[in-house]
């Protein structure tokens, strides 16, 4: 709803063992930087799993390989967006799309914020203590 | 000298999609001793004679390296090309940086360390020294994508 | 000595001074450093003495990645500074100048599309952005989504000179319009005012007017003189 935070989902939580993941998102758009080697592209792929369950069924992926990737999300309303390699990926035309469509809610693996309408609540980075993988405030 | 280009370009000798160059092409080369060190550093990840990598997060193939460890081999194995260097994080970027002739791409600035003595020289043009010099093009380059529109 | 380093050049250093010569009764050292890359190497260099302070006049706006890697920098010098180095809380000089809540009275701009926009744009800023998802009115965000690269820094500087383009309120020179800091009237057709009168004449007056607005108060009761 306009004028109100609109979130697909507030938090994703799960377990792949041995690592337990509590993601909690704070915006609508979230940006996942930091250092490389972190663990962006293993989760991405525990979330190719993940979209196939009831209830995170929203979740629709792009990365390098996805075939016509600015057709494919284009098409996309009321869904948790998570775009891997997001920096050679986004362009001024995706970047209007994610600041106007509200449905959407997104996590971009991405350190270029230019043109995106973040808040200072959007910036990510993933942490692992313990064998538990959270987003932590980027500092 | 360390040479960055800001507006992309459709060649050969461009790099700007590093997993996928990586996976066809890079990590069928043979790792030097340096590069396995650089695998270590960057992704905590011991590689194995045979092309195996074990990592906090399980046991993989060379290719369940980050993008950022896949791009700074792109980089050593191919000095010669220009490398899209965005996709890294800080602490790739500040190993990319102590290396010396070569060309990396990136269109807008990510704060990580650079060494006072980098030499850096952007569109085979103007010529700046460390973080204080590389700071300063990039506000010149926002004021002018600003003017511009861009 | 207490210093307010801005990284303006034009209307904005002069708006600063403005400031300093009525508010603070030039109790300030206004200095442009002409950049926020200038800001942060001065403060680099500098050798602060026990008696001074520094008020920081940074532009930080969050979605744009050049600007956030600097205020990271200049956040690092303030923490290391105990204290002598302050960062005012600012987004950009032209949101000071849009959210004067007689902006559109005085001016007497009759731009109604653009007065909506500035309405629905102040309405919907928090956290140094403009959150789109606040804006409910299709023209508005139409009019922001024809920007080629968006940003809250354009946003603003755009409206901001729509809004002051009448007779002399424009904030676009190298000093502020003479109609804020004049005694009015300084129009060049005085037979055909476009402006929207405010209700004090004197420059000193009207100047005092904005400054005690409410998003100016917010940002220099953090200045101790």
């Amino acid at each position: 709803m306009k004028g109100e935070k609109w979130m697909i989902y507030k938090n994703i939580t799960f377990k792949a063992d041995p690592f337990s993941y509590d993601l909690v998102f704070d915006d609508r758009i979230t940006l996942v930087g930091g250092d490389s080697g972190t663990g962006k592209t293993v989760l991405y792929e525990i979330l190719e799993d993940l979209r196939l369950t009831n209830e995170y069924k929203a979740i629709k992926l792009f990365n390098y390989k996805s075939d016509e990737f600015l057709e494919a999300m284009k098409r996309c309303r009321n869904n948790f967006i998570v775009i891997d390699n997001a920096d050679i990926l986004i362009n001024d035309d995706i970047r209007t799309f994610i600041n106007f469509e509200f449905s959407n809610q997104y996590m971009l693996f991405l350190r270029n914020c230019d043109g995106l309408n973040v808040s200072d609540k959007s910036f990510k980075v993933l942490k692992l203590d313990n064998n538990r993988i959270t987003l932590e405030e980027e500092l | 000298m360390i040479d960055i280009y800001t507006e992309k370009k459709d060649s050969k000798d461009w790099i700007l999609k590093n997993d996928l160059y990586f996976n066809l092409n890079t990590c069928n080369e043979e790792m030097s001793q340096n590069e396995i060190e650089l695998i270590q550093q960057v992704d905590e990840a011991k590689l194995t004679p045979d092309k195996h990598i074990e990592t906090k997060y399980g046991l993989g193939t060379i290719r369940n390296l980050s993008s950022g460890c896949k791009t700074l081999l792109n980089i050593v194995k191919h000095p010669d090309k220009v490398v899209c260097v965005e996709e890294c994080g800080p602490n790739v970027l500040k190993i990319i940086f102590e290396m010396d002739n070569i060309k990396v791409y990136m269109s807008r600035p990510t704060l990580f360390e650079i060494p006072d003595d980098a030499e850096i020289r952007f569109n085979d043009t103007d010529v700046v020294t460390g973080n204080s010099g590389y700071n300063t093009w990039w506000s010149r380059e926002y004021e002018r994508r600003e003017m511009d529109d861009l | 000595m207490k210093y307010l380093w801005t990284e303006d050049t034009g209307a904005g250093l002069h708006f600063w001074q403005l400031v300093n010569q009525l508010f603070f009764d030039n109790e300030l050292v206004i200095e442009s450093k002409e950049s926020n890359q200038g800001i942060l190497n001065a403060l680099s260099d500098l050798e602060i003495k026990e008696s001074d302070k520094y008020y920081i006049a940074f532009d930080y706006v969050v979605d744009n990645q050049d600007i956030r890697n600097k205020y990271r920098l200049l956040r690092s010098l303030e923490k290391k500074s105990e204290g002598k180095v302050i960062i005012l809380d600012i987004i950009c000089f032209e949101h000071l100048i849009l959210a004067f809540d007689k902006l559109v009275s005085w001016t007497g701009t009759r731009k109604a599309d653009k007065i909506k926009i500035r309405e629905d744009v102040l309405s919907a800023i928090e956290n140094h952005r403009i959150n789109l998802s606040k804006i409910n009115s299709k023209k508005t965000l139409q009019y922001i989504a024809g920007f080629k690269r968006y940003s809250t820094e354009r946003v603003m500087k755009s409206l901001a000179g729509e809004l002051t383009e009448n007779e002399k309120w424009s904030v676009r020179g190298s000093l502020m319009g003479e109609c804020w800091y004049k005694d009015c009237c300084v129009s060049d057709h005085l037979y055909n005012l476009r402006c929207g009168k405010p209700e004090v004449e004197h420059g000193s007056e009207k100047m005092r007017m904005l400054i005690w607005s409410e998003e100016i108060q917010k940002i220099i009761k953090e200045v101790i003189v």
